[in-house]
């Protein structure tokens, strides 16, 4: 075997530098590739919606544990689907003491 | 620690280094004995030596160092190659690994330290000469020195 190896290993055990499998280092490899593919995921699921609804849902369940839907069906009748809209417009209603849907 | 968390005071600092240095003064130690007993005493008394001059040490690191390379060389040879349990178990081969032992603890104390420097440590050969105290020029052809003794070893 070669000196210069042998030595190198047996130094880096005598240091502490663990063994790493391949998998560890494909793994690391990988993680870059990954990230940018969820990335563009997200990125082109923007404009069909999904990020709108995923919105609009958490905000009925926001206003229904508000006390301020019933069931959030109606949300039509909302003035708008924004966030910042919807919460204005419950403290509106949560201050005339009315339900907005 | 004192009662003030944000206040370091002396004993902080010292437990400090001994904390941060004593893996390292370990394996130095060890890589010139070839045996953990003797490794173990050496780190002892560097630590010990350490803390009655603590105050007086501007580079802790390198003053470690330097005492542990003497002590180590003073501890001599051991009688057998005594690797840890947990050095064995992260070479790629324990066989190996008692076999580069061997072949080092066969060679020189001189040849064995600095090839520890240089490749374990991975020293500059300022630093090197520094440890050793011998001129910067020669550590150059000392390690040579070793590599080829070493080689000599590992190939018959």
């Amino acid at each position: 075997m070669n000196t210069d190896r042998a030595l190198r290993r047996y130094y880096g055990a005598l240091k502490g530098s663990t063994r790493r499998p391949v998998w560890h280092t494909v793994g690391w490899v990988l993680t870059g590739p990954v990230a940018v593919a969820l990335m563009l995921l997200v990125v082109a699921g923007l404009p069909s919606g999904a990020g709108v609804r995923a919105g609009d849902f958490l905000l009925r369940k926001q206003a229904q544990m508000l006390g301020l839907a019933s069931d959030g069906k109606d949300r039509d009748r909302l003035p708008s689907r924004k966030p910042f809209a919807l919460r204005g417009c419950a403290r509106v209603a949560c201050a005339d003491g009315r339900k907005i849907v | 620690m004192s009662f003030w968390p944000f206040v370091r005071n002396r004993t902080d600092d010292v437990e400090a280094v001994l904390k941060e240095e004593r893996p390292r003064v370990y394996r130095l130690a060890l890589a010139i004995t070839s045996s953990h007993d003797a490794a173990e005493d050496v780190t002892q008394e560097v630590l010990c030596r350490y803390v009655l001059s603590a105050p007086e040490i501007d580079a802790p690191r390198a003053w470690m160092r330097r005492v542990a390379i003497r002590l180590a060389r003073e501890s001599g040879h051991a009688s057998e190659v005594q690797l840890p349990s947990d050095v064995l178990q992260r070479s790629l081969s324990p066989d190996e690994a008692m076999a580069v032992a061997g072949a080092l603890a066969s060679i020189s104390l001189e040849h064995r330290t600095i090839l520890a420097l240089a490749l374990m440590e991975g020293l500059s050969y300022r630093e090197i000469a520094e440890a050793l105290q011998i001129p910067m020029g020669s550590v150059a052809s000392r390690l040579h020195e070793a590599k080829k003794a070493f080689r000599k070893r590992w190939e018959s």
